[in-house]
């Protein structure tokens, strides 16, 4: 493609600086001025997604973490409302037998359901955050741990309901209940894995930073707890897409576990597959 | 006309030259005429390669597949775009959406020259594949699909391309991880949309229909094809 002869000498790529093969320029953060949240939800969104070295800078001045947490908690909310009515729409796209009424109780019912989920599981998993965070040497004060959460919360968040387009496209064109139940799984494994890279990477840049210890080992801990809080919490609060075969209801008896429920929904789709 | 080999020259001139589609792309006027040739030529282009799927069964099914094969690049690119901005902020260079969507549009044109480039060798072996016996059916679609294969990867290979250009001038880094998380979407959401607006070609066993009812997904087609 490339050996054609071209008339602009300095026309060949330029190699990319060795700041930048890594992606430590994201630690670079030598130059970086606090956060400075612009007007609007939406320049705000962008903002987020733009600047999270600038977010991480405040956290670390710990200047302004409250109104940070304030408005990525409203990003968040608003992104997880996105996810959640397209799961909640997939019953009413793959036509269920459920009345039109119900299909449209379970979007909105999954639209509050989705943020409800990541909010507490933030509110449950902050406190032995905070005080682990004390004991292993990082010593964060709670507004900037509740900051760091909530950052992580909205990279997940976004990162979800960017895919909503992709949920939204498979629901419109496939059949199978549990094809798109392992499909939902798998969107919240990939934006909670983006999250949880993102908040890594701010902690250990921020702890250098400060001049203390980064959380290592217990980080692992954390992310443990988070995704098994995560996890039951979701059992707990669903049904979220609706199994075509049972009646509407806003929350089912508890039975077995969110574990068990998707090695049977992967059993039930190789099996429907043969 | 003479504005349009204009345009036609530049954008090979970019295609050529990743630096010079990196400044374009980054370029900070709005969708303009220039994007929108770009877009026409994308058209024109499926549309050539797509005539010579369906023209076994006819001119009718050959008009049909011509007109169908755009659709599925330019709504496989609407339905990746929002996965691509915020992965773009995630692991690459933090690009406009704007330079987003022209980043995208300029990979689609890149794999819609590939597959236009084959399309000689499509219409010489259409025309002289016995269409009576299901053994020329079978080799058909086996052609295709690996056109089909060859020219996708090669257009995620023009976005990584294009997005280290783009990320060099704007001197900002860009992860590995980005192609392959961005290439798994796309080929995900991408074979999902061939098979929903299959038949490309129409299986010579059974009556040529433009489309087919919504059965299954291109996932549990191939688990299935693997498990006979």
């Amino acid at each position: 493609m490339s050996d054609t002869p071209d008339k602009n000498p300095d026309s060949a790529v330029p190699p990319i600086p060795d700041f930048a093969k890594d992606g430590s320029f994201r630690n670079n953060v030598e130059s970086v001025s606090s956060a400075e949240f612009p007007r609007g939800f939406w320049r705000q969104v962008d903002y987020a997604l733009q600047h999270p070295e600038e977010i991480s800078e405040s956290l670390r001045r710990d200047d302004q973490s409250w109104k940070i947490v304030r408005i990525l908690f409203v990003i968040s909310l608003f992104m997880a409302a996105i996810y959640g009515a397209i799961m909640g729409a997939t019953n009413l796209l793959q036509g269920s037998e459920m009345p039109y009424g119900a299909k449209a109780g379970l979007i909105a019912i999954t639209a509050l359901k989705v943020p409800v989920l990541f909010l507490l599981t933030l509110i449950i998993v902050v406190f032995p955050i905070y005080v682990s965070n004390a004991f292993v040497g990082t010593r964060l004060s709670f507004g900037q741990i509740s900051g760091f959460l909530m950052t992580a919360c909205t990279v997940t968040t976004v990162t979800l309901a960017s895919m909503a387009t992709v949920s939204l496209f498979f629901a419109l064109t496939s059949t199978s209940y549990h094809f798109i139940k392992l499909l939902h799984v798998m969107m919240f494994a990939y934006a909670g894995a983006t999250g949880l890279t993102y908040l890594q990477n701010a902690l250990r840049t921020t702890a250098r930073r400060l001049g203390r210890p980064a959380p290592g080992g217990v980080f692992v801990i954390w992310l443990a707890l988070y995704m098994f809080v995560g996890t039951q919490l979701a059992w707990v609060l669903r049904p979220f897409v609706g199994s075509p075969g049972e009646p509407f209801q806003v929350f089912r008896p508890r039975s077995g576990n969110f574990y068990e429920s998707v090695l049977q929904s992967v059993g039930a789709f190789l099996k429907s597959i043969d | 006309m003479k504005e349009d080999s204009a345009i036609i020259a530049r954008w090979w001139a970019a295609l050529l030259s990743p630096d010079r589609a990196g400044r374009i792309i980054l370029r900070s006027t709005p969708i303009d005429g220039f994007d929108l040739a770009i877009v026409a030529f994308v058209c024109v282009m499926y549309c050539g390669y797509g005539v010579s799927m369906g023209i076994p069964r006819g001119i009718f099914a050959g008009v049909v597949s011509g007109f169908k094969l755009p659709f599925l690049y330019l709504l496989t690119l609407a339905v990746c775009f929002p996965p691509f901005y915020v992965l773009n902020n995630a692991l690459g260079p933090r690009v406009r959406p704007v330079a987003c969507l022209r980043l995208l549009l300029f990979a689609t044109s890149a794999n819609a020259v590939a597959i236009v480039s084959y399309a000689p060798v499509s219409y010489f072996f259409t025309f002289t594949t016995s269409s009576s016996a299901m053994s020329g059916y079978r080799f058909l679609v086996g052609m295709h699909v690996v056109v089909f294969a060859i020219a996708g990867i090669l257009s995620v290979l023009v976005i990584h391309v294009l997005f280290r250009a783009t990320a060099s001038q704007l001197e900002r880094p860009m992860r590995p991880m980005f192609l392959f998380v961005f290439g798994g979407v796309y080929a995900f959401v991408g074979t999902q949309m061939s098979w929903v607006l299959r038949p490309w070609i129409g299986s010579w066993a059974i009556d040529y229909q433009p489309f087919r009812a919504i059965e299954g997904s291109f996932i549990e087609s191939i688990f299935r094809l693997v498990s006979i």
